[in-house]
């Protein structure tokens, strides 16, 4: 490459042109006498820029690292590329580069630079604002940005509905878990990075099919489903009263205003109602009404519920006083040995501690209560239970007896519906050994039922209908009084049975020993109860799925649900409930 | 703290009033609502908290575009910027109340935590502009002393004046000084504060050596032990006192004359860069608080796609 430096000197119309040829492919400038292009000025470093040529002819500016700035076409510069007609302005000199002709024309020409320059110069190469630094507020907003909305949005987006791999390969970290707005409920835990079982569409509230995929036949809240629709009932979503995201506190929802909307003032949302008004358990809930018999017109005894009140009765056909029995001195059994005796000698728990079992003759009366009939025989007992086993056990002993040619005289004058001395009496002498065996038996059930051992507990009436002539009223153990409730004895085992039941003064058997609401109240305050009482709602005594048969609605079953994607063999942990237990 | 008519308190603490009284509003409301989940976003009052909060937060960072359009009629800029500042302290509480208090590792989380951290640098940003109440009122933009510039220009010049009679070396080495002469600096030099870079003193320290040799034999060469102190003309003043062989003298005063100019312009680059640095940590806060905006505005776009996507 050639450059043809000249020199222009004086005015445009009376230029002085001064050539010089140079081949090279550096262009040293300068105010050293070596320099190709020298120029005289104090403002100019001996070794003040080069201009290169590289293999591809291009050009480019470089300017001595401890020379001052120059001007490129009038802006402060440090080098860089050159491009034909450009003009760099060094101290008092004006070099413009003309490219012709496979040669390069260095036009030097004085000028005579403003008072500003210098300072413009110095300008450029300071940094005088955080804003003149590389630091970039606008760069940084998108960084900040694009990572968010990646991360936060694309990124989960695509693991959930861009087809392929994403799902997989993604960690969960990086999916839709970002979205979730809180813990999911121990119960869901199997389910709980599957967002779509339960996120069904996008943008639409999780719908009742989702739950009902899995939780199938969940009863209504009462059996009369046009009430129900009335009531408004049937347009509540699941997720009215179960919120998932809340951990375990959201899943069934305990704001008494869920149940009060109706049940605060029943009369107005359902006239006519037998509801009887509730807002909180502390400060409006009625007493409690149990479940006890009453006789009706026709003399049978019907399930009536009866509000509670002190010392409650119901027909127990039953002898037995709780008082004798639990005497802290003890009661003497058959041995005439003292046994301390407490509500756990008779009433024992069922699995899981909620309620009791029956309370059982064999088991917990057997001992103090013999069934021994005849005196000559010590030990041995008729059974429990039927007065035809009775007879029939009866029948067989003395049977025996007879053959053996023992004897039998009951220790009690009988009497009932026969009476001794009619057939008995003359059987017991003249008559055949079946006859005599048959009066001797008659004679110990009738002193048996009547007067010493059934009797002892039971009513026993005459009967017209049994071949035993006597009948024992049954008495049936009543499971549960208070229907409406639930109530789990193991967490208030710590308060001990006296504490809500008074057997201990009860000397009938009639009695229901059942706590009325202020024996509760005691410990259990209202839904903001006050100091010192334990806050108490709606749902922790009162379920909503509670009617015997009506379902709640919309129960269908789903492609993709949970239960579809478990017959497809997915991998879930715990089975899930099946349609036959709903929950309470 | 005293404040010349404080932003703050601008229109007789009409914002401060406005944003006291819509917390009120909100704290009021959050204590009265009884949601039968319990606070929630996705309430009546979390949809409408949720929703004041979002035009509260597009609307401020709308104020703070305003805030740089001095041009515009549309109220004072103390006047926005009294409002930018109570409003957005007002949205630490309707922000909050919008979450309910549900706090956790998630998208949700992430915008309120964003709003936060965009507050409290915004906060940083007031107490800054209390610290220098002067420096907000100085309109002059990016450019803190175009003067300044001028006059270390005019130095530079004098100084290349005055070096070219000392020769080559002595004026090789000042325009090297010039060219080297870095005003400001980097984003992290101007935050911690800038050490005065290339304003000659290699070339100062010969120059004093040199000035403060004897030159004549038999005079005492006190100034070779003396203090030397750069632009102490006292001292430049005992210095020429030595200066008695004629053809020295005007080299000496050549050299004083380099020493001074270099001393005020040493003094002027430093009151420059005292001055950049200062203003540099007045609008730092705005480097955190400018893209957290932006950051937050995104977790927002982030926050409702996925309350609705998954309702």
């Amino acid at each position: 490459m050639i450059f043809v430096i000249r020199q222009l000197r004086g005015s445009e119309n009376n230029q002085t042109i001064v050539d010089r040829k140079l081949d090279g492919a550096v262009l040293t400038i300068g105010r050293g006498a070596d320099r190709d292009v020298l120029i005289n000025d104090s403002r100019v470093a001996w070794e003040h820029a080069e201009v290169r040529i590289d293999k591809n002819d291009r050009f480019s500016l470089f300017v001595e690292e401890d020379a001052g700035s120059v001007l490129l076409n009038g802006a402060p510069s440090r080098g860089g590329r050159l491009a034909n007609g450009d003009t760099v302005g060094i101290g008092g000199t004006d070099i413009t580069f003309r490219v012709l002709d496979d040669r390069i024309y260095i036009e030097i020409r004085e000028v005579r630079r403003g008072k500003d320059e210098a300072a413009v110069l110095l300008r450029a190469q300071s940094h005088l604002a955080l804003t003149e630094t590389r630091a970039n507020k606008r760069r940084l907003s998108w960084v900040l940005f694009l990572i968010v909305l990646g991360f936060g949005a694309l990124i989960p987006l695509a693991g959930r509905y861009l087809p392929g791999p994403w799902a997989e390969v993604l960690p969960p970290a990086l999916q839709d878990d970002l979205w979730s707005s809180g813990p999911i409920s121990s119960a869901h835990q199997s389910i709980a990075s599957k967002c779509e079982l339960c996120h069904l569409s996008p943008f639409e509230m999780t719908p009742d099919r989702a739950c009902s995929s899995c939780h199938k036949d969940v009863l209504h809240h009462a059996d009369d489903a046009r009430v129900m629709q009335e009531l408004g009932l049937d347009t509540q979503r699941c997720a009215s009263c179960h919120h998932e995201h809340e951990g375990d506190a959201g899943l069934v929802l305990d704001h008494p205003r869920l149940c009060t909307t109706c049940h605060a003032d029943p009369e107005q949302k359902l006239p006519g109602s037998a509801l009887l008004a509730a807002a909180d358990f502390a400060a409006n809930h009625p007493e409690f009404s149990p479940q006890v018999w009453r006789r009706d017109a026709d003399d049978e005894r019907q399930d009536v519920s009866t509000p509670w009140e002190n010392r409650l009765q119901e027909e127990a056909s039953l002898i037995f006083p709780h008082d004798l029995h639990l005497d802290v001195a003890g009661i003497e059994d058959r041995r005439g040995e003292v046994q301390i005796l407490t509500c756990g000698s008779c009433h024992e728990y069922q699995a899981g501690q909620v309620r009791f079992k029956p309370v059982n003759f064999a088991r917990h009366c057997q001992d103090c209560h013999s069934l021994e009939f005849d005196p000559a025989n010590p030990g041995r007992e008729v059974p429990h239970g039927s007065t035809q086993a009775v007879l029939d056990d009866l029948r067989g002993y003395f049977a025996r007896a007879v053959l053996e040619g023992r004897e039998y005289e009951p220790l009690v004058a009988p009497g009932g519906p026969r009476g001794r001395g009619r057939s008995t009496g003359e059987n017991r002498k003249r008559g055949t050994l079946a006859e005599k065996a048959e009066a001797f038996a008659r004679d110990a059930i009738d002193e048996s039922l009547r007067v010493r051992l059934c009797a002892k507990c039971h009513q026993v009436d005459v009967s017209t209908t049994s071949e035993a002539e006597w009948d024992v009223v049954p008495f049936q153990q009543r499971p549960v009084w208070m229907t409406a409730a639930r109530f789990d004895h193991a967490p208030h085992q710590t308060v001990g049975c006296a504490a809500c039941h008074q057997a201990a003064t009860s000397a009938s058997a009639d009695d229901v020993l059942m706590p009325g609401r202020a024996s509760c109240t005691s410990c259990h305050g209202g839904s903001h109860a006050e100091a010192g009482l334990l806050p108490s709602t709606c749902v922790d005594c009162h379920g909503f799925h509670i009617a015997d048969s009506l379902k709640m609605p919309a129960t269908v079953d789903l492609p993709g649900t949970v239960a579809a994607s478990m017959a497809d063999g997915e991998k879930i942990n715990d089975p899930l409930p099946s349609a036959d237990s709903p929950s309470e | 703290m005293v404040l010349h008519e404080s932003f703050l308190t601008h229109a007789n603490s009409r914002w401060l009033k406005l944003s006291l009284l819509l917390c009120a509003i909100a704290v009021g409301l959050y204590i009265y609502h009884d949601p039968t989940a319990g606070p929630n976003g996705g309430t009546w009052l979390g949809y409408g908290l949720g929703t004041l909060g979002l035009m509260l937060i597009l609307w401020l960072a709308l104020l703070g575009v305003r805030k740089r359009s001095y041009s515009s009629r549309l109220g004072t800029v103390k006047g926005w910027t009294s409002a930018h500042v109570w409003l957005g302290l007002a949205l630490i509480v309707v922000g909050t109340l919008h979450t309910g208090f549900q706090f956790g590792l998630n998208v949700h989380t992430l915008a309120w935590v964003l709003m936060m951290l965009v507050i409290l640098s915004g906060l940083w940003g007031v107490f800054a502009y209390q610290r220098y109440p002067n420096i907000i009122t100085d309109r002059r933009g990016a450019l803190p002393a175009e003067d300044m510039l001028r006059e270390i220009a005019e130095l530079d010049r004098q100084l290349v004046l005055v070096a070219s009679e000392l020769g080559k070396d002595i004026h090789d080495r000042t325009l090297q000084s010039i060219a080297r002469t870095r005003l400001g600096g980097s984003f992290w030099q101007q935050v911690r504060g800038i050490a005065d870079q290339a304003t000659g003193e290699g070339l100062v320290k010969r120059l004093r050596e040199e000035l403060n040799k004897p030159v004549i034999a038999g005079k005492p060469a006190m100034t070779a032990t003396a203090p030397t102190n750069e632009g102490n003309a006292t001292m430049m003043f005992v210095a020429d006192a030595f200066v008695s062989g004629q053809q020295d003298v005007k080299q000496r005063e050549t050299r004083r004359k380099l020493l001074d100019l270099f001393s005020r312009k040493k003094a002027l680059v430093s009151n420059l860069n005292a001055d950049v640095t200062r203003r540099a940590r007045l609008t730092l806060w705005l480097y955190f608080h400018v893209p957290l905006t932006i950051a937050l505005i995104a977790s927002l776009l982030v926050h409702a796609l996925a309350v609705f996507i998954y309702w």
